[in-house]
């Protein structure tokens, strides 16, 4: 065999031999930390119940839910089409598979949004895009969407409107027919009617 | 440092003036290993010249080994370089068509243009042919869609999911094609020589 290929040959062997020792690239895939710094200042991550409700309406195909809370909780209530991630999961091939769909806005959520703003970071340093956390969590969910209360009658029209729509998701999510509020209550106009004149008389 | 044109210090807008250079100096090295005669291509299957299997698996354990190294001394972001991504029965299938495809026309995509560019007749008609595939596949997408996006795996790499580390991954490889170089080197001796 040619003298030119043996040598050629021992040394890519060589340097794969190196490639092990040196043990490869370092995989660790991490996002620059000015970026991070950039992206936890920035409140654009925050979505609010009434634009989760909208989309959940809506069946937007992009909405991934992730409830962070323990799995016990995650049994007794969750939001629908959720997948239950735990902080100490977020590692896991399980974890793994649902951040790898592609075409996907992962919205965390948990009771507040504090812990869901943890993971939300965490696993935002790891490179994964595309992240959302849920504003105030499932207690502003209870609060908004499932129980909603109505404004007060001197509040403006847009209050209403909200709370109409807030109704509407809250039959949506929980079947039961919650009676629809009214429009703003309006107040009775007093009409002071003009005193009729005296007919005329005569005249051209 | 790289990649390039992800980390933004070649503009988005060369991603195409490259791709042409790039592919210009390609072909031209194509035709000039000969890469634009069919019978020498359609040898590997044959028996009587393996400089496809040469020449190809020469390219990935070299860009291997060399993307590796630029990893590790820091001059490449190997999480930012694009792969493919993964859906097994459709790349089954579509290997199988290409494969057949190879044998019967002697060309694959990539070569059959080096040697249109040299005018050779039977490569016009397989590139017409390719596309007439294309257009037969256009139109019947539809019927195809579900099994073409079944599968899908994400964008996974071979040595990870052997669970195995790139550096013993590549050394592998390395050892697989030497010794498949070695036994071409054998099989090309037995095998009677075809002038072409």
């Amino acid at each position: 065999m040619n003298k030119t290929y043996l040598i050629l040959a021992s040394l890519l062997i060589l340097l794969g031999v190196g490639l092990v020792i040196a043990g490869g690239s370092d995989d660790k895939k991490e996002i620059p930390p000015d970026q991070l710094l950039r992206e936890v200042s920035d409140d654009t991550r925050y979505i609010t119940t009434d634009q989760l409700a909208d989309r959940l309406i809506k069946k937007d195909p992009t909405v991934q839910l992730v409830d962070v809370r323990t799995a016990a909780d995650f049994n007794s209530f969750s939001l629908p089409g959720a997948v239950n991630v735990s902080p100490e999961k977020l590692f896991s091939d399980e974890a793994k598979a649902v951040f790898e769909q592609p075409g996907k806005d992962f919205i965390f959520y948990a009771n507040d949004d504090v812990l869901a703003d943890h993971v939300w970071q965490i696993a935002r340093r790891t490179g994964i895009s595309r992240l959302y956390v849920l504003k105030n969590g499932l207690n502003c969910w209870v609060e908004t969407i499932l129980q909603p209360t109505p404004p007060s009658p001197t509040e403006p029209q847009e209050a209403f409107d909200l709370y109409q729509a807030r109704v509407g998701a809250s039959q949506f999510f929980k079947g039961s027919d919650v009676p629809l509020a009214t429009e703003a209550p309006k107040q009775k106009l007093e009409v002071t009617r003009k005193a009729k004149k005296a007919k005329a008389e005569g005249g051209c | 440092m790289g990649p390039l044109i992800p980390l933004g210090i070649i503009g988005e807008n060369w991603n195409n003036v490259i791709a042409l250079l790039i592919g210009m100096a390609f072909g031209f090295i194509l035709e000039s290993s000969g890469f634009s005669s069919s019978r020498k291509l359609a040898g590997v299957f044959y028996g009587y010249d393996f400089v496809v299997l040469k020449v190809f698996f020469t390219a990935a354990i070299t860009a291997a080994v060399g993307l590796l190294y630029f990893g590790y001394l820091g001059w490449i972001d190997l999480s930012l370089v694009y792969i493919n991504p993964a859906y097994i029965p459709s790349t089954i299938v579509g290997g199988v068509m290409m494969g057949l495809g190879f044998i019967m026309g002697g060309y694959c995509p990539g070569t059959s243009y080096c040697a249109v560019s040299i005018g050779k007749i039977d490569a016009m008609v397989f590139s017409v042919s390719m596309f007439v595939g294309i257009f037969i596949f256009s139109e019947a997408y539809p019927l195809l869609e579900n099994f073409y996006n079944s599968g899908f795996l994400g964008s996974p790499t071979v040595y990870e999911s052997l669970g195995l580390s790139a550096g013993i991954f590549t050394l592998a490889l390395i050892l697989i094609a030497l010794g498949a170089f070695v036994m071409a080197h054998f099989v090309e001796k037995k095998v009677k020589k075809v002038d072409y």
